[in-house]
């Protein structure tokens, strides 16, 4: 009997380990500290039981992941935050520098990491499959209204600051 | 869709794969590590449960033993000869404390009254003796006198010490059977009167 829960319950993490991973990556932009929160989830998920009975397993993942994240971002030591800051712009190129290198890619993905915490989460979980702003907005627990606002804000900036570096020069126009 | 923007269309289908790719993991092995991170977790907690759960079984069985024992003892310590054994024996009489006339047992109620009573500068009160406890005349013979403590100790009617005083005979319920063989044992029994 408990080996057949838990070949179920194994089951249950291996289709929604990569979404969960994602909500949680998209707040703590660190993927060990997403798979522990992922982890931690799904464990207090197994505990607690009422696993198999969810209406919306997504939206409830996608909340309870969200919150256990956001929990271990408030946890983090601050000269943590300020060591990995300072390590993450040692390593990583400026958006200059990648638009110099031609990886627009990489521009974009340095754009979005630097917009304002508020909007930058629910622009990672709006490109994240399957979330709509419903979603994300029970996930964060904010108006749906505010999310809209939010994306729309998100994408404004991103658009603003890459038709700069455009305008500049800095960056290929765009195909 | 007519007044939206050509440009906007164009951004929109520029930077969502961008922003796709910004949220996609960027580590392909992150799920499979999350599943047996997770079930390690459970099969550390369950072991960890059932440890404990193993020790709370033991310390409410140790603690059940203790109990019992202590009670064992407790039983032990007020009636230390098993009941089996004190009706074989022979229950030794109650101690008799022998009090002068003019003395009672002081209990602790008396004891404090008597001291009460000193405090105050007057002499103690004396209780009263006992019926057992009055002198006996000394101008009555030792029978007489045996007589009086045995009726002020027993419960005689005072008809019955009229009787055992006065010699009065009781008369007999049923009158005595005499037969033959009565009456050849009683004459061979008889004492020999001295001449």
């Amino acid at each position: 009997m408990q080996r057949a829960d838990d070949d179920e319950f194994t089951a249950f993490v291996e289709r929604h380990s990569r979404f969960v991973f994602r909500v949680a990556y998209a707040v703590l932009r660190n993927s060990h500290d997403a798979e522990d929160a992922a982890q931690e989830m799904f464990f207090r998920l197994y505990r607690k039981g009422g696993w198999r009975d969810l209406d919306d397993e997504k939206a409830f993942l996608a909340r309870s992941a969200w919150r256990i994240a956001v929990d271990r971002l408030r946890q983090r030591q601050p000269a943590e935050d300020e060591a990995d800051m300072t390590e993450f712009l040692a390593t990583s190129p400026s958006p200059e520098q990648a638009a110099i290198d031609g990886n627009m890619r990489t521009l974009v993905q340095e754009l979005v990491d630097r917009l304002p915490e508020q909007l930058r989460q629910p622009l990672a979980l709006s490109a994240i499959e399957e979330m709509n702003s419903k979603q994300i907005a029970a996930a964060m627990a904010i108006p749906e209204g505010t999310v809209r606002t939010r994306l729309m804000r998100a994408r404004e900036l991103l658009r603003e600051k890459l038709t700069t570096m455009e305008a500049k020069g800095h960056v290929r126009q765009r195909s | 869709m007519s007044g939206r923007d050509p440009e906007l269309d164009k951004w929109d289908q520029w930077i969502d794969p961008a922003l796709e790719e910004y949220a996609a993991s960027r580590d392909e092995d992150s799920p499979r590590r999350i599943t047996a991170g997770t079930m390690r977790r459970i099969g550390d907690w369950r072991s960890r449960r059932r440890r404990i759960r193993f020790l709370e079984f033991a310390g409410g069985l140790a603690f059940a033993c203790a109990l019992a024992a202590v009670l064992l003892l407790h039983t032990r310590s007020v009636s230390p000869v098993p009941v089996t054994t004190v009706a074989s024996e022979t229950r030794s009489a109650p101690p008799e404390f022998h009090y002068a006339p003019h003395e009672t047992p002081a209990t602790p109620v008396r004891r404090r009254q008597a001291s009460l009573v000193r405090k105050q500068g007057g002499e103690p009160r004396q209780a009263a003796p006992r019926l057992d406890q009055f002198p006996v005349p000394s101008a009555l013979s030792s029978e007489e006198r045996t007589m009086i403590a045995f009726t002020s100790r027993s419960h005689v009617t005072a008809q019955e010490v009229r009787q055992l005083q006065f010699g009065a005979p009781r008369p007999l319920k049923t009158p005595p059977i005499e037969t033959p063989e009565i009456q050849t044992a009683a004459l061979r029994i008889s004492p020999v009167v001295p001449q």
